[in-house]
């Protein structure tokens, strides 16, 4: 059998724009996915000191959970602890922006809300914050899924997605769990 | 003669066709549907 030099060149070459096709497909996928459908990856840099979330700011214990702002805003803030989140159960409208913002005093957590794209690490000194908009109703398990000591296993939380018209803040614009 | 190994090509495309295309189905129907996140 006597294959030629060019003949071998021109496979690889062919072989090579498959590979590079094949390549560019994935990545204008990843482009197309993020400038239409606004998926991206959170990339929040926001700095704070793990030692005092509990004594003053957004993230005391009064201010968590989900709270509508003045001008409408909904954002849910909760501090990952070992092993729990606080608060464990939280209530978000379906089919209107929201925005979850996380801090975590003790080790590096991490939170992925089952069937939609909310992933991100919770690393103690930073804010972690994700924009999403939930389009289904539900309740919707988030567990913590960076290792963070012997009782990772047993940490997650609840969002609880409910149409607009069940979403009603209080006097104070926040809206908890309850017993229901 | 300019013969190339037609069948390994073959096989690799079929390989990498299949990779691909399995990549294709879970972001077309499992990322894209679970929306938008930023």
């Amino acid at each position: 059998m006597a294959i030629s030099e060019e003949a071998i060149v021109r496979s690889e070459l062919r072989w090579a724009a498959i590979a590079i096709g094949v390549v560019s497909v994935i990545m204008l996928a990843l482009i197309y996915a993020g400038l239409v459908h606004h998926i991206n990856p959170p990339s929040n840099i926001e700095r704070i000191d793990p030692k005092t979330l509990h004594l003053g700011g957004e993230f005391t214990e009064a201010n968590l959970g989900t709270r509508v702002s003045a001008d409408g805003q909904v954002t849910s803030r909760i501090v990952a602890t070992q092993f729990t989140f606080q608060p464990r159960c939280i209530v978000l409208p379906a089919n209107r922006r929201v925005t979850l913002r996380f801090a975590t005093p003790d080790v590096i957590h991490g939170i992925l809300v089952s069937g939609t794209n909310v992933n991100t690490m919770i690393v103690p000194g930073y804010v972690s914050q994700v924009h999403t908009e939930f389009t289904r109703t539900g309740e919707l398990l988030m567990p913590c899924h960076e290792y963070c000591g012997l009782g990772h296993s047993e940490m997650s939380a609840v969002v609880r997605i409910v149409p607009s018209e069940e979403f009603k803040p209080d006097a104070e614009g926040k809206v908890a769990c309850d017993a229901r | 003669m300019q013969e190339v190994p037609r069948g390994a090509f073959a096989l690799a495309a079929l390989a990498v066709g299949v990779l691909l295309a399995c990549w294709l189905l879970v972001y077309l129907f499992v990322f894209l549907p679970r929306g938008m996140v930023g």
